[in-house]
């Protein structure tokens, strides 16, 4: 291959080498029939007979020297040039066209592969699902509702067909006792959301089920240590044991969670459920969750309520 | 016999001929392999070029300018090292498929 390549180079040297050449064979082959006896006229009609299909050796040469495809395409690129040179503004116009297009295409696809293509980062991903809820009456106005604390617990009890379900709900954390206090956006997770996802803390521990109930603190040193954990997990910095302002922490404690359970690296910022592709294939589900929503409505584990939710469809 | 001339085995006979005559230029391999093949191989100038060419992509043989006998200006041919080995292998792989196929057609004429 190299060869051929820098024959490539030195191709025009070639063809006139191979012109020399035949006409040297030609001329051998004339003193050949000379010797043989034959007229010198009639040597050279015989020796030009022999050497017949002269093109044909020369094409057959080319082809050997060069690189056939890249020689095309060379050509074809020359072609292209010189009449993209003869009509600028029809030039103008197409790369005008193209550039655009390559443009628009970038940016779309830019947007859309990380929102609807790329896989989630999980272990076996297209098993995940977002649920999330709605009432019919207020539907129009809110597709989507997140769930409450207890009504998780009844759609987690009476769960027959997800491996596992998890709740989380978008929170916002002020990290003090640290060089500079920050403000975390993050997430409120129940205890097996890594467990659910399929991935480990790159460093500490992950929730323990005890800390799922609301106010017990299983260290007993009333740090809320699986945020505290979570933030250890996701903080670059190198301190060890972050404070979270309790006040703020409490706030948020007092609600309780949406379902959806996936999401991308960072919880929805809205509460609500994931990417269409995901609640699409939820679809096939619906029956069995307008059955959690009948039992839900039925035993309607939120008590004291006049108005009822209708989980599902 | 056929006069389409497998490439690998004309590679092979370009080869030897240029290894027992020496340098040689293009009628004179084509000229050499007509009279050693008794009149049956009569390379057309279209398959001996390119096929020269080609073994000198190779790195099999090199050419190089020089004057012939009636004092004119012909390129000639010589093997390099790497060719030599080659006709080696060449030979013995060859001489192994002919065996192979000696001893597939001998069986079937004895079937006869």
């Amino acid at each position: 291959m190299w060869g051929r390549l820098t024959d490539l180079v030195r191709r025009r040297r070639l063809d006139r080498d191979l012109e020399v050449e035949l006409a040297y064979h030609f001329e051998e082959l004339v003193s050949q029939y000379e010797s043989g006896g034959l007229a010198p006229g009639d040597a050279r009609r015989a020796a030009r007979r022999d050497m017949g299909g002269l093109t044909q050796a020369r094409e057959a040469y080319r082809d050997q020297h060069g690189v056939p495809a890249l020689e095309t395409l060379w050509q074809d690129v020359r072609y292209a040039l010189r009449a993209l040179r003869r009509s600028p503004a029809f030039a103008a116009v197409a790369i005008v066209t193209l550039a655009l297009g390559i443009g628009a295409n970038t940016a779309i696809f830019t947007v859309a592969y990380p929102l609807f293509l790329r896989p989630l980062p999980y272990h076996e991903a297209q098993e995940i699902v977002a649920l999330s809820t709605y009432m019919p009456q207020t539907r129009a106005r809110f597709p989507s509702l997140p769930v409450r604390a207890i009504d998780f617990d009844a759609f987690r009890r009476s769960n027959r067909v997800f491996a596992a379900m998890s709740a989380i709900t978008p929170a916002d954390f002020n990290l003090t006792g640290v060089s500079e206090p920050e403000r975390l956006y993050g997430a409120r997770v129940s205890a097996n959301l890594f467990t659910l996802l399929g991935v480990q803390p790159a460093e500490g521990r992950s929730f323990l089920a005890e800390e799922d109930v609301q106010g017990r603190d299983p260290r007993g040193d009333h740090q809320p240590r699986a945020v505290d954990e979570a933030i250890r997990l996701r903080s670059v910095r190198p301190e060890p044991p972050v404070v979270v302002e309790r006040a703020e922490l409490r706030r948020c404690g007092n609600h309780a969670s949406g379902i959806p359970l996936s999401n991308r690296h960072a919880a929805p910022r809205d509460g609500s459920a994931g990417p269409a592709r995901r609640r699409l294939e939820a679809d096939g589900l619906h029956a069995q969750r307008a059955d959690v929503g009948r039992q839900l409505e039925l035993g309607c584990p939120s008590t004291g309520r006049t108005r009822r939710r209708h989980p599902g469809r | 016999m056929s006069k389409e001339v497998l490439q690998g085995t004309l590679d092979l006979m370009v080869l030897r001929t240029l290894e027992s005559m020496g340098p040689q230029h293009g009628f004179g391999l084509a000229k050499r392999i007509l009279q050693v093949s008794e009149g049956v191989l009569d390379l057309n100038q279209g398959t001996l070029y390119p096929a020269l060419l080609r073994l000198e992509q190779r790195r099999w043989i090199k050419s190089r300018w020089g004057v012939s006998d009636n004092n004119r200006k012909a390129k000639f041919y010589e093997l390099t090292a790497r060719g030599r080995r080659t006709i080696a292998e060449e030979t013995e792989s060859w001489e192994l498929t002919v065996s192979i196929m000696g001893k597939f057609l001998a069986r079937r004429t004895g079937e006869q």
